[in-house]
């Protein structure tokens, strides 16, 4: 999508012809068809379509809301966000060091920990997927799973969270989950989570 | 009988030397005074006109400016030249040439620096386009300064701004104050 156009408004905008280099300096707002981004300083290369922009970064793309210390753009579809990244879609908050994020296919990864909250609940990991779009989510080291509305407290090594359709969610390794009183352990644990607010476990 | 004609000859001279020294009042009670020459007036009068007539400058042998304007009024005690219609142009190391036009300016031959106002409109030969209201060339600085109503396209490029500076006939430039800058294709 090179060439699509892209637009910065600064205190002040340096530009170099040859180069196609833009250093934006001062109330930065960068604008790449439906993302806005705003931050003190930016640098955008207009050959390569790479965006750097910094300084309490604030980013909405679609129904993206994100805030970080620094995202970079690839493009007008790919974001990676670092420190301090959160970011909201619809009823889901995902909070972590780094997020990278592909608006094209609504995906987000944090490869350095993170959280996502949703109405369900919570989950967190050492590398946290989201498919949005399918409310799919898949953990990666130190998974810890809450849900305040099922009352359940669940750790293992890796989870994979299936929210849209058959709303179930797949522990395995070192799995423990917790309801009410009961606790159950195992190598592997589906958890059914359905609307009753009860989970069943196979 | 014949006194009554003495006493009209008396009256007739009396009159007549009245009318003499009135005169005479007269002519020195309006004697026009030399006025003081304004000052502008005594300098207008020093400064050349010249018609239709071409500044050079040039750097190591090198055209740099070339300035030309319908009419140029070069004061010799300031060296400073006011220009009508100017039509400049710029050569730019790497070649490029960038034409200047405006319907005002000053150059000054001392500082080597030229001011043009009242609407600049710039053109290079590599397709940019640039128009302010004034456009300064520092000639210590070798740079470019637009204020006012700054506007630059070039290809897919339209920027906007209070004010820019350049140093190679923008081929890099800062734009500030409310600085704006599309790129890509839609741009302008």
């Amino acid at each position: 999508d090179t060439g699509k156009p892209t637009e910065l408004n600064a205190n002040t905008v340096e530009y170099d012809t040859s180069s196609g280099v833009i250093t934006a300096t001062g109330n930065v707002v960068m604008i790449q068809e439906s993302s806005r981004i705003s931050g003190a300083q930016a640098v955008y290369n207009s050959k390569t379509s790479e965006g750097h922009i910094t300084g309490n970064v604030v980013a909405d793309k679609e129904n993206l809301h994100m805030t970080a210390n620094e995202v970079f753009t690839q493009g007008s579809n790919m974001l990676i966000a670092n420190g301090n990244v959160v970011a909201h879609q619809l009823d889901k908050t995902i909070s972590g060091p780094r997020l990278e994020y592909n608006s094209d296919t609504n995906y987000a990864l944090m490869p350095n920990s993170g959280t996502i909250v949703t109405a369900e609940g919570t989950i967190t990991g050492n590398r946290l997927e989201a498919y949005l779009q399918d409310n799919h989510f898949i953990a990666v080291g130190n998974v810890h799973i809450t849900s305040q509305t099922r009352n359940i407290d669940a750790y293992s090594n890796n989870a994979d969270y299936y929210g849209n359709d058959n709303n179930k969610v797949i522990l395995t390794g070192n799995a423990v989950a917790m309801q009410d009183n009961n606790t159950l352990r195992g190598e592997k644990l589906t958890l059914y989570l359905n609307d009753t607010g009860q989970a069943a476990v196979k | 009988m014949k006194s009554l004609k003495i006493n009209k000859n008396k009256i007739a001279i009396y009159g007549f030397i009245i009318v003499v020294i009135a005169v005479c009042v007269w002519a020195v009670a309006t004697k026009p005074v030399p006025q003081k020459k304004a000052a502008d007036d005594v300098k207008n009068e020093q400064t050349m006109d010249y018609t239709g007539n071409t500044i050079v400058e040039e750097r190591n042998g090198k055209k740099v400016w070339e300035l030309s304007a319908d009419n140029i009024k070069m004061d010799p005690q300031t060296q400073k030249a006011e220009m009508e219609n100017i039509h400049g142009k710029y050569y730019e190391e790497n070649g490029q040439i960038l034409v200047l036009t405006a319907p005002h300016g000053i150059y000054d031959d001392k500082s080597k620096n030229i001011l043009m106002d009242n609407g600049v409109h710039a053109q290079s030969d590599d397709g940019m386009v640039f128009d302010a209201e004034k456009v300064s060339w520092d000639n210590a600085a070798q740079i470019f300064v637009g204020e006012g109503s700054i506007k630059i396209t070039k290809g897919d490029m339209q920027a906007q701004g209070d004010r820019i500076e350049s140093s190679n006939a923008f081929l890099q430039f800062k734009l500030s104050g409310n600085a704006h800058i599309v790129k890509g294709r839609g741009a302008n």
